[in-house]
């Protein structure tokens, strides 16, 4: 399966949800290991989750489902989703490198 | 002690502005009832203020889920009119923007205009109504006077937010997805 580019943003947030976290978890946790650069409003958030909720991405933990302070966690397509990711940023990686350094010649 | 002021705005940017203006003297909003703002005096600059108009009325399932939502992120709902929320969080260095991204911004956007495109369409109706078929008292021939003052600020009013849509200045997050 094709996975479209995710912005950092949702990757980090995806990142988040490795192990069961709640909204406000889920935004601190974007702010400092993006060192306070991706910052997500609470609307946004909101959104957010929502939209990965719908992708099924992310799901619901059943046990939290009744509780106001509801919690989320990366399905097996989300880490799918991740793996492809960071594949992608790996090859522009090691690509951008490789060239930076002069060791391909073949262009 | 809580102060009571009138007041009424065409703009609900205009209105946080004001409520932002009044906290900072130390003026908190804590309650609103037919264009009457009741204020609980306070420590200037504590709070910081938002208005937001919900897909949903505030009391639905859908609406009381997001406000509980923005709670737990410590944004507190001081009270709602209609569909529209006032909300407040602690001030601190950070600005309190209930949204990050210009394609939720718009989305907001397009829900406050919508919702006076309706009235401008109902007022609109109105107008008709009264101009071909109930003739017959002098009397509404005012109102389709009042029907036409009211649809040209509608009009205005729609115009501007149209603009406000355009301006959103390029912020860092354009949009969280990317194929959507």
């Amino acid at each position: 399966m094709k996975h479209e580019p995710l912005t950092e943003a949702v990757y980090y947030l995806l990142l988040a949800f490795k192990t069961p976290l709640h909204g406000y978890g889920a935004m601190q946790y974007v702010e400092e290991i993006s060192q306070h650069r991706v910052k997500l409003g609470p609307g946004t958030l909101y959104g957010a989750i929502k939209t990965l909720v719908g992708k099924g991405w992310i799901e619901l933990v059943p046990a939290t489902k009744n509780s106001r302070r509801k919690e989320y966690v990366l399905t097996e397509i989300g880490e799918g989703v991740l793996q492809a990711e960071m594949k992608r940023l790996e090859e522009l990686l090691l690509n951008g490198q490789k060239i930076m350094r002069g060791e391909a010649d073949d262009h | 002690m809580i102060i009571k002021k009138w007041n009424s705005f065409l703009f609900y940017t205009d209105e946080e502005e004001w409520l932002n203006e009044m906290a900072a003297k130390g003026y908190h909003l804590v309650k609103y009832s037919f264009y009457r703002y009741h204020f609980e005096v306070g420590e200037p600059g504590k709070y910081e203020y938002r208005m937001e108009l919900l897909n949903a009325f505030p009391t639905s399932p859908i609406g009381t889920q997001y406000i509980d939502f923005m709670k737990d992120l410590g944004v507190e709902c001081v009270d709602t009119r209609g569909r529209w929320v006032y909300f407040r969080r602690l001030a601190n260095d950070e600005p309190f923007d209930i949204y990050t991204d210009n394609t939720s911004k718009k989305k907001h956007l397009n829900r406050v205009i919508t919702s006076f495109f309706i009235f401008a369409l109902l007022n609109l109706y109105i107008m008709i109504s009264n101009t071909f078929f109930t003739n017959e008292f002098q009397l509404t021939d005012y109102i389709v006077i009042f029907n036409w003052i009211v649809e040209f600020i509608f009009i205005y009013i729609i115009m501007k937010y149209v603009k406000m849509k355009r301006e959103l200045k390029a912020s860092g997050q354009e949009t969280l997805f990317l194929n959507k």
